[in-house]
């Protein structure tokens, strides 16, 4: 499994290690060749010393070495070695702790001497100079004799430096481990409180179950990295709270729509067989209205299902409106001259869409049938449709209902008297055409305006 | 026994309406919440089923109005919400019972007898006075072991007297308990009802169990 607290313990561990050898690495190297350069300049002032020393005589080469050159850091004189040649192989000078031994012909110029490193004549480890110069001679010789070159080289023994190098080395490295060590716990513990508020928010994230979904995280208090991924989840927790709350309240409602005829259904029969009253004929009739009533109401559920899923064929072809409009109205009218309804009627002749005729007819006559049963008694309405906007709007006058229910109206189940008295609308007719008019790509939109309710089939980018 | 029945479904309200009617009850109906509210706090029953989904005015708020006004009549609450949260809901605002639909009939007259029965302090299905014995269940008295030709309301009279023997009874109480609102009441209906009550009884042993008490009611107690 993926950590991040183990990935990001990973990560700075070996960025810190890779830190620690590179800086040990840097901190050995510039010791190294400040070690050297102060080694090399007492060697280069040693060779500089015979180089002075060095006079051209008529006889070659003449020097005078004083005991003085091997005092300083490499006193003992065993351990400094040097030889003075001529460029014509002649040995003019040489350090008695050279014994029969010679040291290997090397060299630079005076300006850049050569310098290496060596196993000295006695076996030890040494550091040599070598540089080639023109020996002074007699300011009365000067003219007189050719100036001869001459090669000077001197080495000593570099344990010392060595031991120091090694010593510097060991401290680095048990340093560097000792920090390395140290680091481990330091990262886990850094990291630990710094993932505090994330296990925190975890650990609220896991105690939220269906029945606390009102629970919300506390923003304020987190670490600005994590306010948005918190923002994120109370958002996250407040659309499946009102989501789960209008599955709750439409079980509920179900339970409520089906119990209601069962009982009834129920009660019917257990009465009858109980106190037979010989009126067959009426019991039957009645209890062919509730199997009617909990037909209707399943199969209103089945299609709502079944288009949500979107198993809905659609069949598109050009629709008339106008003449579809009265097709679905003439079943309606009589109930509308009942009440006295004043019906307008706005759709131009020869309007056509291209649609699913079986779902725009389902859309309409739901709508129109909603707006003759819901309007007051006297009341009116217009179904209109306005040719710029593309919209087919069913408008009514309604007497109950308030700003407060229009959220609710596409709500599945939902019906403004709670009680459920009204037995032939179940509450999924405008459910039913919202996701019709889905399938078909429009929207269904809602709107009260004093008194009047209008509902507005419209393509889906106005919805 | 009177029972008011509050209940929306005008086809459930008429079979339990009947189904009581037919088990010797005298019933009131109301399809919402107001009309049921207006006859609870105006009659004296003996119990009140209640649906909560009402129209005008919810159930619940039927029962808490009616027990804030210190009625204590027992109510049985009828309804779909069978959530363990709705239940108690429901039994803390004042229900004394609590049934789910769809239910079985028997099971509503049976705890709809139970209910009444608590009103008089009565756990029995049977009621004793000397000889004669009333049957809360089957709704048949006998007396002396033979038993008695009751119509429906001399039964239902028989068994109120019975179930607050030794206490009297006035004229007012039995006709809030024995005639539904729609009863048009002759000014001797109660009393012409318990002499008919009274001969049968009187054929059948021969004492008198119901005794007057002069401008107060009856009393039915032990022949003296």
């Amino acid at each position: 499994m993926k950590s991040i607290r183990r990935q990001l313990t990973l990560t700075m561990l070996c960025g810190f290690g890779l830190l620690v050898i590179l800086s040990s690495l840097t901190i050995y190297f510039l010791t190294r060749i400040a070690l050297l350069n102060e080694f090399d300049s007492v060697l280069r002032a040693k060779a500089f010393t015979i180089m002075s020393l060095a006079e051209q005589g008529h006889n070659g080469i003449q020097v005078e070495i004083p005991r003085t050159l091997f005092l300083g850091t490499m006193a003992d004189e065993n351990s400094l070695f040097f030889e003075l040649w001529q460029t014509n192989g002649v040995v003019c000078a040489r350090s008695e702790s050279l014994k029969d031994a010679s040291l290997p012909l090397h060299y630079g110029s005076q300006a850049q001497p050569l310098y290496w490193n060596f196993d000295l004549p006695n076996g030890l480890p040494g550091r040599a100079i070598g540089l080639k110069f023109v020996p002074q001679m007699d300011d009365e010789d000067v003219g007189k004799m050719t100036p001869v070159e001459a090669i000077v080289m001197v080495a000593a023994d570099r344990r010392s430096l060595d031991r120091t190098l090694d010593i510097l080395g060991a401290v680095l490295v048990v340093s560097g481990l000792l920090t390395i060590i140290i680091t481990i716990p330091m990262v886990n513990i850094t990291l630990r409180r710094g993932h505090a508020p994330l296990e925190e928010l975890a650990r609220q994230a896991a105690a939220i179950n269906a029945d606390s979904l009102k629970v919300r995280f506390p923003v304020d208090s987190l670490p600005d990295e994590l306010r948005p991924i918190a923002g994120r989840l109370n958002d996250l927790l407040q659309r499946l709270e009102s989501s789960f709350e209008r599955e709750r309240r439409f079980s509920a409602d179900i339970a409520h729509e089906l119990r209601t005829p069962l009982s009834e259904l129920r009660a019917l029969a257990e009465v009858e067989l109980k106190w037979p009253d010989g009126e067959a004929s009426e019991k039957h009739r009645e209890t062919l209205n509730i199997a009617l009533q909990m037909e209707a109401m399943v199969t209103q559920l089945l299609a709502l299902a079944r288009s949500e899923d979107g198993k809905i064929p659609l069949k598109i072809e050009t629709v008339e409106i106008a003449p579809l409009v009265e097709e679905i109205w003439r079943p309606l009218a009589a109930r509308a001259k009942e009440k006295n309804l004043v019906f307008n009627f706005d759709i131009p002749s020869g309007t056509i869409i291209s649609t699913d005729r079986t779902l725009f007819h389902s859309i309409l006559a739901n709508l129109l049938s909603n707006a003759v049963e819901y309007t007051p008694r006297d009341g009116n309405g217009k179904i209109r449709w306005s040719a710029g906007a593309k919209e087919l709007t069913v408008s009514n006058t309604v007497h109950d209902l308030t700003a407060a229910d229009m959220p609710h109206l596409f709500e599945r189940l939902w019906r403004k008297d709670k009680s459920r008295t009204d037995r032939e609308h179940c509450g999924l007719g405008l459910v039913l055409c919202q996701t019709f008019a889905e399938g078909l790509g429009l929207g269904l939109k809602a709107t009260l305006d004093n008194g009047t309710l209008t509902i507005s089939l419209v393509p889906r980018s106005g919805a | 026994m009177r029972v008011l029945l509050v209940e929306d479904s005008q086809r459930l309200q008429k079979s339990i309406g009947k189904a009581l009617q037919k088990s010797g009850y005298v019933v009131d109906a109301s399809g919402d919440g107001e009309g049921g509210l207006w006859l609870a706090e105006s009659n004296d029953y003996d119990a009140i089923i209640l649906d909560i989904m009402l129209p005008k005015l919810d159930g619940m708020t039927l029962l808490r109005r009616l027990r804030k006004n210190g009625r204590q009549t027992p109510v049985l609450m009828l309804t779909a919400k069978d959530t363990v949260a709705d239940r108690v809901e429901g039994l803390q605002t004042g229900a004394d019972d609590y049934l789910i639909k769809p239910f079985a009939l028997e099971e509503l007259l049976a705890r709809v007898q139970a209910l009444c029965r608590r009103q008089y302090d009565s756990k029995n299905n049977q009621v004793v006075v000397a000889g004669l014995k009333i049957d809360l269940t089957a709704h048949a008295a006998t007396l002396g072991g033979q038993s008695l030709d009751l119509t429906a309301r001399e039964y239902r009279l028989l068994e109120y007297l019975a179930l607050r023997r030794g206490h009297i009874v006035t004229r007012g109480e039995i006709e809030s308990h024995l005639y539904n609102e729609s009863a048009d009441l002759m000014s001797n209906a109660v009393d012409s009802a318990v002499c008919t009550l009274r001969k049968k009884l009187e054929i059948a042993g021969g004492a008198n169990f119901i005794h007057t008490k002069r401008g107060l009611g009856y009393v039915l107690k032990e022949p003296e």
